[in-house]
């Protein structure tokens, strides 16, 4: 029997006993002699993956309580957890329509849709660690915060032609940027770009221009890379980011409500959007964009007291006042990890009392309560000076942002 | 959930069930491997489960997919597929009932063929020309794609008896043709297969697919033609 599969550590993520003990024994019978690690639920997963590296993880695309799969493979790609010697593989229930293919992006190395085979599986994994083995020394680098051990590494598999070229270029070029080395970077898009015009390298080429503020040279790369592959989420992120600084917030607007009409799915961006929304005054639009963050953050814990606040501020310029109540009664829930929880709940509270003047004197006080015991933190002082001026209070206002100012 | 339409229904319970077939089919092949070591009468019995199981798990994925199509609840998503991957995993997932009915299965295909396409859809077609070639063919099946200027051409061939007469050609999807339920056969497969291809194009161009006998193998062979597309 193929060796290879001994000694990986592999972690199952599926929400039906059944299937991960079926994946289990498939596993077994094909190799793997340390029993898998398996989880339930997002946050067993999210535990999981925190706690060790595993060199296979296979993850079932829907995990019933508004989790998904990608939402998982997207926190653990951002805090490093499942890296570029990680082999991902999603297991979905029907060849789904939203999958998008592991060349691209973030994407998982395979998909596998159910019923699944051993014959299949075994391909897949065999063909994502050929794929992703070489690249662990380099993982084991970046972990260590060594990146230009990562890049020396990345030169000699480019000279000795082992792992995928352009694997091994893309991430050269990711480690240049992050590094600030941009004519690296640069140099190793260009020549990627020569051989096949590919959407990473536009987009990464638009990321260098935007910190050399060229900006519309960084607008005229993004959009190629769009041109070139629609389905590529960061294009259309950085496009909007480039716009915003640009001052276009009505195209920034645009470019993302686009984004989020192909994949909504992403915390980050439907958070990008509430905040353009609400500075464009677009009240419906930032409802439905911060309803989005507190519910798409909520299984992972990503969803601030913050957000809560915007979306219940959202909701009381649209004139529903009893929406925005809910809201804010349920922040505790929804953000119980975040420190800042009290002072936004205060800021919910007083912005509440705008519409409600009976609780204005009491969330007054509560107000002052509060700031014997504790300095309002820097996050939360300019939303509390516009409610108060909102509320008539100049004084208070001029107050707090006279004091507080560093 | 606010907005419980027919379609979330039908897609909830066909998820449940597929995890039920999942299981259903992946119990049935180890039975089947186990059987394969010994002589046994029980094994036709086994394969011919196998083939139902995963026929109603084909037509669930079908028919959510069609009502999807005609409720246009479905948005078609047009991106590079790797080809290769694709035929591999409808020959590795039929790998088991290949191997019992002694059937070999050829695979041609550049392992860098990428064409513009609707994994999804193509997914579901390939579901359903694959386990019905698997079913009809003598001892060899061949799975191939091919660029040919401003068309993939995918094919399924098999060594069996070849197409009636009366299904040869090109197919069309607007009349609904060869629905004869008398003869335990709806055409919905094959209407299917159809959809899926016109799904697959522009003003100029749609695809299409052709059925007919004695290709790279002397059996039956269905070719699905796409047009080249931009990903959208």
């Amino acid at each position: 029997m193929d060796t290879t599969l001994e000694r990986k550590v592999v972690l199952i993520i599926d929400d039906f006993q059944n299937m991960r003990a079926q994946l289990s024994q498939m596993l077994e019978s094909l190799g793997v002699k340390r029993k898998p690690d398996v989880a339930g639920t997002a946050e067993e997963a999210l535990e999981l993956l925190r706690s060790r590296h595993y060199d296979i993880v296979l993850c079932d695309y829907n995990l019933g309580e508004g989790m998904h799969g990608r939402h998982i493979l997207d926190m653990a790609r951002r805090e490093g957890w499942v890296d570029v010697s990680t082999v991902f593989i999603m297991v979905t229930a029907e060849n789904s329509a939203e999958m998008v293919m592991g060349a691209l992006e973030s994407g998982p190395d395979a998909y596998l849709a159910k019923p699944i085979t051993k014959e299949l599986l075994n391909s897949r994994v065999l063909k994502g660690l050929k794929r992703r083995s070489p690249m662990i020394p380099v993982a084991q680098a970046l972990r260590q915060g060594d990146t230009r051990q990562a890049l020396m590494l990345l030169d000699t598999m480019l000279e000795t032609g082992r792992g995928e070229r352009t694997d091994i270029l893309r991430l050269k070029a990711e480690l240049a940027l992050d590094s600030g080395a941009l004519e690296l970077a640069e140099e190793v898009c260009e020549a990627v770009i020569r051989e096949h015009p590919v959407a990473w390298a536009f987009t990464a080429l638009g990321q260098i221009a935007t910190k050399r503020r060229e900006l519309p040279r960084a607008e005229g790369f993004l959009r190629q890379a769009i041109v070139v592959a629609p389905q590529y989420m960061p294009a259309h992120d950085h496009l909007a980011a480039v716009l915003e600084l640009q001052g276009r917030s009505r195209d920034a607007l645009e470019v993302l409500q686009g984004a989020v009409g192909r994949s909504w799915r992403s915390v980050l961006r439907q958070r990008r959007l509430g905040w353009i929304a609400m500075q464009m005054r677009e009240w419906a639009l930032a409802c439905s964009a911060w309803q989005q963050v507190v519910e798409l953050g909520r299984p992972t814990a990503e969803a601030r007291a913050e957000d809560c606040f915007n979306l219940a501020c959202s909701w009381l310029e649209m004139g529903e006042l009893a929406r925005a109540a809910g809201v804010l009664e349920e922040m505790d829930e929804v953000a119980a990890s975040d420190p800042l929880l009290r002072w936004w709940a205060m800021a919910g509270r007083l912005r509440m009392a705008v519409h409600v003047q009976d609780d204005k004197e009491p969330a007054l006080d509560a107000l002052d309560g509060l700031m014997l015991r504790s300095i309002p933190p820097a996050e939360v002082r300019q939303a509390l000076v516009d409610i108060l001026r909102r509320l008539g209070e100049v004084t208070r206002a001029e107050v707090m942002r006279q004091q507080f100012q560093d | 959930m606010s907005k419980l339409d027919f379609s979330t229904v039908l897609a909830i319970s066909i998820h449940d069930m597929k995890n039920s077939l999942n299981l259903l089919l992946g119990t049935l092949d180890e039975l089947l491997e186990t059987e394969m070591r010994r002589p046994s009468i029980e094994q036709e019995r086994l394969a011919l489960l196998r083939y139902e199981a995963r026929r109603v798990n084909d037509t669930l994925i079908q028919l959510l997919a069609l009502y999807r199509s005609l409720k246009g609840l479905y948005r078609p998503n047009f991106m590079p597929v790797q080809i290769y991957d694709l035929l591999e995993e409808y020959w590795l997932n039929n790998k088991v009932l290949m191997d019992y009915r002694g059937v070999e299965c050829h695979m041609i295909c550049d392992p860098d063929l990428a064409w513009v396409v609707d994994r999804y859809l193509v997914n579901c077609l390939l579901e359903n020309v694959v386990n019905n070639t698997v079913r009809y063919t003598r001892r060899r099946m061949c799975m191939s794609a091919r660029q040919s200027g401003d068309w993939l051409l995918l094919q399924v061939a098999d060594d069996g008896p070849g197409f009636p007469a009366e299904m040869l050609g090109r197919q069309s999807f607007q009349e609904g043709a060869g629905f004869d339920p008398q003869q335990g056969r709806t055409g919905l497969g094959l209407y299917f297969c159809a959809l899926v291809a016109n799904m697959h194009g522009d003003e100029r161009h749609k695809g299409f697919v052709e059925l007919s006998n004695g290709g790279v193998l002397p059996g039956g062979c269905f070719t699905l033609h796409l047009p080249r597309l931009l990903p959208a």
